[in-house]
């Protein structure tokens, strides 16, 4: 089932009048990479098309491929073998997930009978050496994650689009998430974030989102979509369910980040950061990691279940080895991107006199850090002001938890 | 001190961290725009496949000389040993090859031409390996980058001899098409690569004294002379492929008209010459290429840095990781490709993430390290908190790394030449699709 706001992206990008280029703007959990399929699947079932599914990651086209047989088989009632000859999945195969090996090629006879072939912007046209694509044309294509793609990448499959005036390219993504660097160091502007800025008639935004409870929902519409991001109700109300008291012997502020009724917290951890070359560690935020994530397993939350996301590179290390046996993931900010779990800790490391977040202060790394939760976002930072006071972003998700959610410290 | 301060501080004074290939310098000494219309205006070249059987004999000499040529040599095998011990090596990239193509295509008839460039290869390796003794040591597809002179190469293969006064090496070249005589342009490609090889070996880049070329062609053995003629051509070429990709303007120097009729870019020559484009739109596509140009350079940074900084501070900022031993090396089951392990021997773990590109390097002694035999590829697994890394290798041959100390530089994949090719497709060819690239770039 799809809400009003994917309905009217749809129906937008598969009307007669729709412009050359649409994109359509999804804040976490709004469901792009499924409206994106259901876009291939009328596109091609109704308008009789031929589809190229485009993405910068691999894991992300693996995606779309998998709601489009999904799709295809479900709604349409096509039986496997006749998806699996209609939907390719093509370019670096090996970097494809396993599950998508019956749909992978890079036959040539097998891509030409295809109506649907998915494949990395970089490997849609191969310029030189075993060019796959390239006698390929294709009536539309579908480019998602555009809020992380340069224009002279996506510029990279418009030459296997047919020579005619019907085409059309439809970029799905969020650009207020995270965004392409440079080769300068400094934040480009991506595909969406260009047309949101030079062409808003041509940008639909998707603005329910499913993954975000209540209050966190509030706080990312609030502070990084000017309000517009909702959340139906039921989504609004999920509550972690935990087994058992949690201990009384915990410091208060245990107790109080791991209870249910607090979906958004924030512990203001005493330990400054430490540089460690490029990167920066926190061994203090890391300690107080690991005693909420043992407190979370002991109430009988899975370890699958809990991700643990900081912005350094040497904090992941530091965190990776504290909770060493665990089973707990510790990523980067960036590799949680797309991802989502019921219980996220985010580690936000920088600690100094100075206030300065270093590139924490990036408000699209913050909304990504602050909206992968589906049901608890714990936020383990200074206790002094690097991060209440160190961006407009921090400080807004700062006040937003102090009035809001629940804000404690471990220095008590 | 941040990414920037760190670039300011080991960039080359005034200049930029590109680097000019060996094959770039090869492309400049025939035709200054030879080199500029696939590297900067990112042309794709003209015409049909019949590079193909070409590209598949050298894909094949990649994969079987490394593991059979010491052995041939020892045994002063017949061409017909050559290729039957080849045959496996054969078989596999042929079936690769047949995989991926129409039925109705031409496939057939290049493998055909394939093979048969391959058996002339094998009667030119048989002489030589019957008049000539066995190498020491073979190297093959030797990746060596001078950030001194700002030279990169890949070298088909280095037999290192034993003489007098230490070792004696040689730089050899494939060249695996049909024409009988070796072009101007292939003999610089050569000399080149030498100059490469010097360097490695720790001479200065002109000193050929210990080094011989050898290019092993299907009809026969040729040995290029590396005149001082031909060296100060190769440097001429060299700084002007520097220059451009630097962004000076510097006049390319053209080739009498008569070979253009022959040269696979000679379309987009032609545009390029008289480009007729809105000069609103054509100040767009050269942005556009710039700006890519300069993600080209940063993909070289990690090399210099590692080339200037010492090694702790190398491996302090993050770019590269020392101690490693190669553990063991085997095959993925579904792509043919070496998957390696490697150990952590300093009881620290590693700092890397699955997923990134490294380029792994074997310390050799005495030798510059981006000179060293290496190999690039993708890290797949972490295994035991660090200690173990497990790399799905792309390119270089891992069984060359064995009983070396061996240092993991990150590294970034050079996926340029794609979007190049992308604004190269755009700038000349008008209608919708130059219209969506516009709407892209949000200028529509």
């Amino acid at each position: 089932m799809l809400n009003d706001s994917q309905i009217t992206a749809l129906n937008d990008r598969l009307s007669t009048t729709r412009q050359p280029v649409g994109g359509i703007w999804g804040p976490p959990g709004t469901g792009k990479t499924f409206v994106a399929a259901n876009e291939v699947v009328r596109a091609v079932t109704e308008n009789d098309e031929r589809v190229l599914v485009c993405a910068y990651e691999n894991s992300t086209v693996d995606q779309t491929i998998r709601n489009i047989a999904i799709l295809l088989q479900s709604r349409y009632g096509w039986s496997q073998d006749i998806i699996a000859r209609s939907v390719k999945r093509t370019g670096y195969i090996a970097r494809a997930a396993p599950d998508l090996y019956p749909y992978c090629t890079r036959n040539r006879n097998e891509l030409a009978i295809a109506r649907i072939v998915g494949t990395t912007l970089h490997s849609s046209y191969v310029t030189t050496g075993r060019m796959i694509l390239q006698e390929e044309s294709f009536d539309r294509i579908i480019m998602d994650e555009s809020g992380q793609v340069t224009p002279q990448q996506a510029w990279i499959p418009l030459r296997l689009l047919r020579d005619s005036d019907n085409v059309t390219v439809s970029v799905y993504g969020d650009d207020v998430q995270l965004t392409p660097i440079s080769p300068d160091f400094v934040q480009e502007k991506s595909v969406l974030r260009r047309l949101r800025t030079n062409n808003e008639r041509c940008i639909r935004m998707l603005n329910t989102t499913y993954r975000l409870n209540s209050p966190g929902v509030d706080m990312t519409s609030k502070v990084f979509y000017g309000g517009n991001l909702g959340a139906p109700q039921e989504v609004k109300d999920r509550r972690l369910q935990v087994n058992g008291n949690i201990k009384t012997d915990q410091p208060k502020y245990i107790r109080e980040a791991v209870a249910p009724e607090n979906t958004l917290v924030y512990i203001g951890v005493k330990g400054r950061e430490i540089i460690n070359g490029l990167s920066c560690d926190n061994p203090a935020q890391a300690m107080i990691i690991a005693d909420l994530c043992y407190e979370l397993l002991r109430v009988g939350i899975s370890p699958s279940r809990i991700s643990v996301i900081t912005p350094y590179g040497a904090h992941v290390r530091t965190l990776r080895t504290t909770l060493e046996g665990t089973g707990i993931a510790c990523k980067t900010v960036h590799r949680m991107l797309g991802g989502e779990d019921d219980v996220v800790i985010l580690a936000t490391t920088r600690s100094n006199t100075s206030r300065d977040l270093g590139f924490v202060n990036q408000p699209e790394l913050l909304n990504v850090a602050t909206s992968r939760q589906l049901m608890k976002l714990i936020i383990v930072g200074d206790d002094g002001e690097t991060f209440a006071e160190g961006s407009n972003a921090s400080r807004r998700i700062h006040d937003f938890i102090a009035s809001k959610g629940c804000m404690l410290t471990n220095s008590i | 001190m941040d990414g920037k301060d760190i670039l300011r501080l080991v960039a080359p004074r005034g200049k930029t961290f590109h680097l000019a290939e060996s094959s770039d310098i090869r492309s400049a000494t025939i035709c200054g725009f030879k080199f500029k219309l696939p590297r900067v205006m990112g042309a794709v070249p003209e015409g049909d496949e019949s590079y193909l059987p070409g590209t598949i004999a050298h894909k094949v000499l990649e994969r079987a000389v490394p593991e059979t040529l010491v052995h041939l040599w020892q045994n002063h095998a017949s061409s017909e040993e050559i290729l039957s011990t080849w045959r496996p090596h054969i078989n596999c990239v042929f079936q690769e090859y047949r995989s991926e193509q129409n039925i109705g295509s031409d496939i057939e008839e290049y493998l055909f031409q394939a093979e048969n460039r391959l058996h002339g290869i094998a009667n030119a390796l048989h002489e030589k390996i019957n008049d000539e003794p066995v190498p020491t040591r073979i190297l093959t597809e030797v990746t060596i980058t001078n950030t001194f002179t700002r030279h990169e190469g890949r070298i088909d293969a280095i037999f290192e001899h034993a003489s007098i006064d230490g070792i004696r090496e040689e730089t050899v070249e494939w060249k695996t098409y049909a024409d009988k005589k070796m072009s101007e342009a292939d003999k610089m490609q050569t000399i080149a690569n030498g100059m490469l090889v010097n360097h490695r070996y720790g001479r200065s880049e002109d000193n050929f004294a210990g080094d011989s070329l050898t290019v092993i062609t299907p009809t026969g053995i040729q040995h290029p002379q590396p005149t001082a003629l031909a060296i100060e051509k190769i440097r001429n070429a060299r700084e002007y492929v520097l220059n451009v990709l630097d962004g000076e303007r510097v006049r390319a120097k053209l080739p009498y008209q008569t070979v253009c009729g022959s040269c696979s870019y000679r379309n987009a020559c032609r545009f390029y010459m008289n480009d007729m484009t809105d000069p609103t739109r054509k100040k767009i596509f050269w942005s556009t290429r710039f700006r890519v140009l300069k993600e080209r350079e940063r993909t070289h940074v990690s090399k210099f840095l590692t080339d200037i900084l010492p090694a702790n501070v190398s491996a302090q900022l993050g770019i590269a990781e020392f101690g490693y031993i190669l553990e063991n090396i085997g095959q993925s089951e579904l792509f043919g490709k070496y998957i390696m392990t490697l150990r952590k021997q300093d009881n620290g773990s590693s700092q890397l993430d699955s997923g990134e590109s490294i380029r792994a390097i074997a310390l050799e002694p005495n030798t510059p390290i981006l000179a060293c035999i290496s190999c690039t590829g993708n890290i797949r697994e972490i295994n035991e908190y660090g200690r173990s890394v497990v790399i799905e290798v792309n390119g270089g041959q891992p069984s060359q790394l064995r009983h070396f100390p061996i240092i993991l530089l990150k590294t970034d994949v050079d996926l340029t030449k794609r979007e190049l090719g992308s604004i190269d497709f755009i700038h000349r060819n008008g209608g919708r699709r130059q219209e969506i690239a516009l709407a892209l770039l949000g200028e529509h």
